[in-house]
């Protein structure tokens, strides 16, 4: 990469860990540290909300995913608007009045000290696992974009983070997501506007949109009701509003940021920006991949986008190689054509000649993707290795294509959404840490000082946490998989013990045993009807929990006055 | 965002954001449609 597009990356990095470390010097008290003093204005919490839920994948994973797959993926974000107009008159007011440091607090007023503990423990394991995977997945993109070495690759992403996490809190956390949702959303809408400009003369924008769009990509909606398609309307619709409300109403990483503003209407007001612009800008992203593809029409792509693989298979197998190179230059050449044919009969307007050269592009397209699956299962072949290569489809491009500058916007861009959600994850594990057990069970009184030293310590220590599972997660693919696994386990089921928190019947063995039902009830799912799409677990977990609890509840005798 | 008191007519204010985000949804979801049938396959 230019060596402009690396200083425009150091200068960000420097500039957000000076700024974090500059906001160090405010926070001398633990409720400073932890929640910001509960003062922070409505529109600094909503940003810190979305650029906490917008990591790194989304900025290069997702965009690639558009590319490969096109807009469908948005139906996951459906439920997102309804399920923060639920939290922001339910669970919202509830935990910003309850004036607690961690969601899993509010439990042991509610019901017991069990059910904190349990669900928080269950946040530590999760999250602490999760926070490494964060690290990795960009991790092991730049290292193989960039030729370096894991362990640098990881600590160019955590260190700086963990370092203004670390010394700042949530202050500066907050005020760096600021700025890094403003980078991210410029990155994207510069990337937009060179993917257009390059359109080659006589395709314009519509045709662009014909083309990608003949091949589905522009294909949102997916009415089909089935509960093995991951992305239909419906999943998004009902799985999705679960998977929020549990995402952004019960995990710490989200409830923290609420409860650093400074009033129930900054928090509620906060969390409805995700409910506007939620949608938007997954839109926007899932549009930049959809025209890197069409950029990739008129221009040739690699035939691996991981360089790693690219230059293994070329040592490792040259004569299979070569051919592949060969036929898949042919096959281009002939899709470009294709893709040449649709604007020009779009040009002359009569809608048979446009059908034909549409059908003649996909059977091109379709050409070309098979010589694409011979050359990835070479590359399985010889590395050994998952030969998919969608998250390294928008890197290639950004560093290849893009003009000087920008590439390193938009690697500023990816960096910005790895620290914000990982200065999230280590800001919440530490709070936890800290109020749920340390505060809870090792040392129930002592000077602002001391927790506040504490705090920092549990940020440091789950940062190099975080970055031990990030390098050996690398040579442990599956550990992805599992982490992921072991999320939507639980996710809706604490969010069915938040909902059991706010009827007042409940008790809590009632929350305590439901919880244990809830997680059963989708291990089971997951064991007997492994079809099941994953969104569907947390509507599964929440009823399964909510209705034991409420039976168990019920079935106890009253409670003493 | 939204810090004024129920509205005249008694609606509290949560129906009012009900009201706006819904409006925003629809307008995005619409552009999306309208990509899907102007240029989608189905």
């Amino acid at each position: 990469m230019h060596p402009i597009n690396w200083l425009i990356v150091a200068a960000y990095v420097i500039y957000v860990v000076w700024d974090g470390l500059r906001r160090s010097k405010d926070t001398d008290e633990i409720e400073g540290y932890l929640v910001a003093g509960r003062s922070l204005p409505w529109w600094v919490v909503g940003l810190s909300v979305m650029a906490t839920q917008f990591s790194a994948i989304t900025m290069i994973g997702t965009t690639g995913q558009g590319a490969t797959d096109g807009m469908r993926l948005i139906q996951l974000y459906f439920g997102l608007p309804l399920a923060m107009l639920i939290l922001s008159v339910t669970l919202v007011p509830f935990l910003y009045r309850a004036k607690v440091y961690t969601a899993y607090e509010f439990l042991e007023r509610r019901f017991d000290a069990k059910t904190r503990t349990l669900t928080a423990l269950l946040f530590l394991m999760s999250r602490g696992m999760s926070a490494g995977v964060i690290i990795s997945a960009p991790a092991v993109i730049f290292a193989s974009v960039f030729g370096w070495n894991i362990v640098a690759s990881v600590a160019l992403l955590a260190v700086p983070t963990i370092l203004y996490t670390a010394f700042g809190g949530v202050q500066a956390v907050a005020w760096a997501d600021v700025k890094q949702m403003v980078l991210i959303v410029v990155a994207l809408l510069a990337i937009v506007t060179v993917l257009v400009l390059r359109l080659p003369e006589g395709v314009g924008v519509t045709d662009a949109l014909a083309i990608a769009g003949s091949t589905g990509r522009l294909d949102t909606f997916d009415f089909k009701f089935d509960l093995t398609e991951t992305y239909t309307f419906w999943s998004g619709i009902v799985g999705g509003t679960f998977l929020m409300l549990s995402y952004f109403g019960t995990d710490q990483s989200q409830v923290q940021r609420h409860l650093t503003a400074k009033s129930v209407d900054a928090a509620r007001s906060s969390i409805m920006i995700s409910a506007y612009w939620k949608i938007p800008l997954q839109a926007l992203v899932l549009m930049v991949g959809v025209l890197v593809f069409v950029f990739y029409l008129f221009t040739s792509p690699p035939l691996f986008f991981n360089p790693d693989h690219d230059a293994r298979v070329r040592a490792g197998a040259p004569a299979e190689y070569a051919d592949l190179e060969s036929r898949f230059e042919s096959a281009f050449m002939q899709r470009r054509g294709a893709a040449r044919s649709v604007a020009a009969a779009r040009e002359s307007g009569d809608d048979a000649t446009v059908e034909r050269s549409l059908e003649a592009f996909r059977s091109s397209e379709a050409g070309l993707t098979a010589v694409r699956d011979d050359a990835l299962e070479l590359a399985e072949r010889v590395t050994g290795e998952n030969p998919r290569d969608v998250n390294y489809l928008i890197p290639s491009f950004v560093i290849n294509q893009l003009p000087i500058g920008l590439a390193g916007l938009f690697i500023a861009g990816v960096l910005a959404a790895a620290m914000s959600s990982i200065a999230a994850e280590l800001n919440a594990l530490s709070t936890a840490t800290v109020i749920d057990f340390y505060k809870r069970y090792v040392r129930k009184e002592a000077p602002d000082a001391h927790f506040l030293r504490v705090s920092k310590i549990a940020t440091a220590f789950w940062g190099v946490v975080a970055c031990v599972v990030a390098v050996y997660s690398v040579s442990l693919g599956s550990l992805i998989e599992v982490v992921n696994l072991y999320g939507s386990f639980f996710y809706g089921s604490i969010l069915g013990v938040f909902l059991l928190a706010m009827w007042r019947p409940a008790r809590g063995w009632g929350a305590f045993i439901g919880l244990f039902a809830g997680m059963g009830a989708v291990w089971s799912v997951h064991q007997f009807a492994p079809s099941v799409a994953f969104l569907w677990y947390n509507v599964i977990g929440a009823v399964t929990v909510f209705v034991t609890g409420a039976v168990i509840s019920l079935s106890l005798p009253a409670a003493r006055p | 965002m939204d810090e004024r008191p129920p509205g005249p007519e008694g609606q509290p204010h949560y129906i009012r954001l009900f009201t706006r985000v819904m409006i925003v949804q629809i307008i995005t979801l619409s552009v999306l449609w309208l990509l899907q049938s102007s240029f989608g396959r189905s």
